[in-house]
């Protein structure tokens, strides 16, 4: 199964690599929206300050799933899709494979985005908790990988899949939402501790991955 | 067709609602503090506990559909998603028409509110998803995942919003009514809920009936179409 | 208090609609089996 798995990551990489169409767009949609709420929310405020963290994330929440739509697009779009159920190889393989990718995208937009969303918020993060910060930002965006890569395959089969893939989705990750929001507002220094929702989105993470990758053998049937 | 079990619970769900709503206007005391608007309770938490059931019942007849393919267990999903979904709406519905005399607000973002919200999301993106499959196998599959992927999400959406909630100051506190209710109060309520859950069979059986009689006429026209050709 | 009959009503009424409209469907589909049925 990690064999499958690597050798999907691995194309999945090399497609991005080329075309950074994911990455790309999921950054310029994240800039988007952190100035859209600077303009409608009001500029350099303590309040903004203290909500960074939430910005962040609905910046994230919405434009991943323009990340998480285009790894499955690339599948339909060509067809290789159909080869790839067909193939004599471990549906979980190939989840682990995309899930790795994806993971990696939105890791890659988080850290794209990063630079700005410091210096429009205005925010630093103390030096102790340098490591809580990474440990948010990687474990939310494992959050946001582990189901939307089975929904993006399962919205990928429906008429209105730009609808369904966030409808589906955005529910099922509010407690990876609140949980990445506080873990990160904990990093800024912004709130004491954090430690139940540490807990609770490493918990998140493993049961939806693991649970992703049990039923995505059915989501990959034609 | 197993339309006498229908009717036997159709009148008995006559006979429970009947009791339910004597019990509810003349058996229970009136709540000193909220007075009679207290009393939409009764149909309000019956509703909301119905209503999770029948998620529970989506999840398995999802499980049970995935592992056996039956038709069956895919008419039974969808039943109990759509009497879900009605029921969750009109929990959210009936708490705004509470809290606003009660409370001063329509609503809050406290922990059961939320829950239900969050809830109602998941189940309305089942619906959905179902309207936009055209092929009824992998329609069925496609909701299957979700439904089972959902439900996984419920205890986790509980103890996250529940954790927020406590963090957060919240202006209502909605969480003090069944803690030490009335014994006449908390009678009428088991009553209420029993009587819904009847309700919610009824309407369960139908729609099941409606999805098996949607199939049935599928294949009477493949039929139809595979004679001519 | 006009709030407590608000909310009964919604629940009545959404209830009765959501059974309506099961019914129809059934006797929609009843007659169509009955005309699928039929014709064979």
């Amino acid at each position: 199964m990690l064999r499958v798995a690597a050798a999907v990551l691995w194309k999945d990489l090399k497609i991005e690599m080329r075309t950074r169409d994911a990455v790309s767009a999921a950054f310029v949609f994240a800039v988007l929206v952190l100035v859209v709420f600077n303009f409608a929310l009001g500029g350099d405020t303590p309040e903004m300050r203290r909500l960074a963290a939430g910005f962040f994330w609905v910046a994230f929440a919405f434009s991943g799933t323009l990340a998480l739509n285009r790894s499955s697009a690339i599948e339909k779009e060509s067809g290789a899709g159909r080869a790839l159920a067909l193939a004599p190889v471990d549906a979980g393989g190939i989840y682990l494979g995309k899930f790795f990718a994806n993971t990696i995208f939105l890791m890659a937009t988080q850290l794209a985005v990063l630079p700005l969303f410091v210096i429009f918020f205005d925010v630093s993060v103390p030096a102790e908790r340098i490591g809580w910060f990474a440990a948010s930002f990687a474990l939310g965006a494992i959050g946001f990988a582990a189901p939307g890569t089975l929904f993006s395959v399962v919205a990928a089969n429906t008429r209105m899949r730009e609808l369904m893939l966030p409808l589906l989705f955005i529910p099922i990750s509010v407690p990876a939402l609140i949980a990445a929001v506080e873990t990160t507002s904990f990093a800024l220094g912004g709130i004491d501790s954090a430690g139940f929702w540490f807990k609770l989105l490493l918990v998140y993470d493993v049961v939806f991955v693991t649970a992703s990758l049990l039923v995505f053998e059915y989501a990959l049937e034609e | 067709m197993q339309t006498r079990r229908n009717a036997v619970l159709e009148s008995a769900l006559f006979m429970w609602m009947a009791v339910a709503l004597v019990m509810v206007f003349f058996y229970a005391p009136i709540e000193k503090e909220q007075g009679i608007v207290q009393k939409i309770f009764y149909f309000h938490v019956p509703l909301a506990w119905n209503a999770f059931l029948g998620f529970l019942i989506v999840f398995v007849a999802s499980f049970r559909y995935l592992a056996t393919r039956d038709p069956k267990w895919d008419a039974r999903a969808v039943a109990a998603a759509e009497v879900g979904v009605l029921f969750t709406t009109l929990v959210l519905i009936t708490g705004p028409i509470w809290a606003k005399p009660t409370w001063g607000i329509w609503w809050t973002w406290d922990a059961r509110l939320t829950l239900t919200f969050v809830l109602w999301l998941i189940y309305l993106g089942y619906l959905m998803l179902r309207r936009y499959v055209e092929s009824p196998e992998r329609r069925a599959v496609l909701s299957a995942i979700v439904g089972i992927i959902g439900f996984i999400d419920v205890p986790l959406v509980y103890f996250a919003i529940r954790w927020w909630r406590t963090q957060h100051p919240q202006p209502v506190l909605m969480g003090g009514q069944d803690s030490g209710l009335d014994p006449k109060m908390r009678a009428t309520l088991m009553v209420c809920s029993a009587t819904f859950l009847l309700l919610y069979t009824v309407m369960f059986r139908r729609r099941v009936a409606v999805e098996r009689m949607k199939m049935l006429v599928d294949d009477l026209r493949e039929q139809a179409e595979g004679a001519r050709s | 208090m006009t709030w407590l009959f608000a909310a009964f009503a919604v629940v009545w009424i959404a209830v009765f609609a959501y059974l309506v409209r099961i019914g129809n469907m059934q006797k929609k589909l009843e007659d169509e089996i009955a005309a699928l049925k039929g014709k064979r």
